[in-house]
């Protein structure tokens, strides 16, 4: 079983490997690792580069910038939630493409269906003002699902985390802070996201997330 | 899947172009095609070179950094913790209390007469007004504007290479790597009721009280490290022995190279007070020659002046604001509210015959108005009653 296991994800790997032939990660280990610990400066150059990479795509095959921003903010939102996995990927760039196509698609497919309820309903119904907000809302879900998940951490893992995120403390320091190993804190730290990654997906964000969560890139080896 | 009519149909729709009997193609299309399969061709597109060339518009793109950060970031609790709660291990305000009723007894006053309040028509409202809070503007080179609230952390934007980061009510300018090549300027103002602190390019940090404000380059070019201040604020000014950092306020010049220093020079208060904590600073008015100071010390420059006086200051008085506490040391009444209109951002009327009194209390900046008014009253010697946004000084 387990050999089958690991052929498909051969498989996968291989297929992938030639289709996003992307070369050599732009950013070195060293800053993904830092990525890793929550370090939100080089993460936004981490950002930035890839963001701008995306949006002309986007910018062409959605409707507005309103859009375009929501997708990225979206695409990134997951991005930054598997962040202590970012030193572990092999193909950062198709990762995340992969990622942005998944979000866009789905933002396509839920404003083709809120469209078509407007349209059944009749324009009178919505009047002129009253814009309903699917996308908003539907980015406010993702967020009060994670906030779901920090409100529900173990006393030391909630000052942990809010080290790391509030005062954007590395693990070494928080360690220090607190009065326990380094590893803990950088275990804890990994649990928790884990523990974010399975929220969104048990609340629907499924083939996406189980697809990150068994991507074979990382899983491989 | 036909590719070809896919990417006509996401056009069609980007475009707004798309007719009743498209969409429901699309959306045909997209229920039933594998999401792989679907995922793998928009990335292909996606990663076409001969898309257009498109301009980022770095504003919203931080906008969305923000809210990215903000995602996982935990919330803060809403409860506001009664001061009787606060928790004793810093500076008690049983302690606290216990000073400044001492302090009253201790207090000096000149004049003892009291004016009886006749009935007076009004019944007299307690004047109640929450303390000052974390908060600012900025001001970018290119005239926008943004907003400084201590909720929304993470990259604000880029000004001129620098990356302007914002992490818990503390605004700071990372320089870039290689050198600027050109020179923005921003501004940043706190109004009454607010106070914030900024990390510059160079590592220098200021914490900036209320009604102030800072001009300062996004990056350090020059010789000089130059930036203009008006109101007060506190600098640790980051060493650099070879660019002198340098404060302009109203007709008097700072210069330091790397020291700790408070300056204060509101309109209001008709002089400019520099309290030099650590280092070494070198004062001039009206660009005579400098004057320098030793810690401990401090210059005050009166009313546009050239004559400074330099003397031995009361550094914890002059530099309390900083580390969050309202302290006066004998300081006039006078003074004592015009830094509570400037730090509750209320205004003053003064009624009858007051009198010139000394106080000398302390309480944490955080503490609601009643809390330091009330304090005052306990000496008898001054009575506080609010109308509208206005606190009324009778004696």
């Amino acid at each position: 079983m387990n050999g089958w296991r690991n052929l498909y994800f051969l498989c996968i790997f291989a297929e992938e490997h030639n289709f996003l032939h992307q070369g050599v990660s732009y950013f070195e280990k060293g800053e993904l690792l830092l990525i890793a610990e929550g370090d939100e400066q080089v993460f936004f150059k981490f950002y930035a580069h890839y963001s701008n990479q995306i949006r002309p795509f986007l910018l062409n095959y959605t409707r507005s910038e309103t859009d375009v921003e929501d997708i990225i903010q979206e695409t990134f939102v997951r991005v930054w939630v598997n962040r202590d996995r970012l030193p572990g990927i092999d193909n950062i760039g198709g990762w995340i493409y992969r990622i942005a196509s998944r979000v866009y698609l789905d933002h396509i497919e839920r404003d083709i269906k809120h469209r078509d309820r407007k349209a059944s309903f009749g324009e009178a119904m919505y009047g002129s003002g009253m814009v309903v907000p699917s996308e908003r809302t539907h980015l406010n879900e993702v967020s009060h699902i994670i906030q779901v998940v920090l409100n529900n951490l173990s006393e030391q893992k909630r000052n942990i985390f809010r080290l790391n995120r509030e005062m954007q403390m590395k693990p070494g320091q928080i360690a220090a802070e607190l009065n326990i190993p380094v590893g803990t804190v950088k275990n804890n730290l990994s649990a928790i996201l884990q523990e974010i990654r399975k929220a969104l997906a048990a609340a629907g964000y499924g083939p996406l997330a189980l697809l990150i969560l068994m991507h074979p890139l990382t899983d491989f080896f | 899947m036909n590719q070809n009519r896919l990417t006509y149909l996401l056009k069609q729709y980007a475009s707004g172009k798309l007719t009743s009997d498209e969409q429901q193609e699309l959306a045909r299309l997209l229920t039933e095609t594998d999401r792989e399969e679907l995922a793998q061709y928009i990335t292909t597109i996606a990663q076409q070179n001969d898309l257009p060339r498109i301009i980022i518009n770095e504003e919203r793109s931080a906008t969305t950094f923000r809210n990215i950060m903000a995602a996982d970031k935990p919330a803060s609790p809403a409860i506001d913790v009664p001061w009787w709660r606060i928790n004793f291990r810093r500076l008690s305000i049983a302690a606290t209390l216990v000073l400044s009723f001492s302090a009253a007894i201790y207090l000096i006053t000149r004049n003892d007469k009291k004016n009886s309040v006749a009935g007076s028509q009004v019944t007299p409202v307690k004047p109640e007004k929450p303390a000052g809070r974390n908060t600012a503007v900025l001001y970018l080179a290119d005239n926008s504007v943004v907003e400084l609230d201590s909720i929304n952390n993470g990259l604000i934007t880029t000004q001129g290479g620098s990356q302007v980061m914002l992490a818990n009510g503390q605004l700071a300018y990372v320089a870039p790597d290689k050198k600027a090549t050109t020179i923005a300027y921003n501004k940043i103002t706190t109004p009454r009721g607010g106070e914030y602190s900024i990390t510059l390019s160079d590592g220098t940090k200021v914490w900036l009280n209320a009604a102030s404000s800072l001009k300062f380059p996004t990056a350090f070019t020059g010789k000089k490290r130059e930036v203009e201040l008006t109101g007060e604020a506190y600098m640790d000014v980051a060493k650099d022995q070879h660019h002198p950092f340098e404060v302009k306020i109203g007709n008097v010049n700072v210069a330091v190279h790397g020291t700790e220093f408070n300056i204060m020079g509101y309109e209001d208060e008709n002089q400019i007070v520099t309290t030099l904590v650590s280092g070494s600073v070198a004062i001039s008015a009206n660009a005579n020659a400098p004057l320098t100071l030793v810690p401990g010390e401090h210059a005050v420059v009166k009313n546009n002046n050239s004559d400074m006086i330099v003397e031995k200051a009361d550094v914890e008085e002059e530099t309390a604001w900083k580390n969050g506490r309202t302290y006066f040391n004998g300081a006039n009444i006078r003074q004592i509210m015009r830094q509570i209109a400037r730090w509750y951002d209320v205004d003053v009327q003064y009624k009858g015959d007051v009198a010139n009194l000394d106080f000398t209390c302390t309480v944490s900046r955080k503490d609601k108005l009643s809390k330091l008014l009330g304090l005052m009253e306990l000496t008898g010697a001054v009575h506080f009653t609010m109308e509208g946004n206005t606190i009324i000084v009778q004696p």
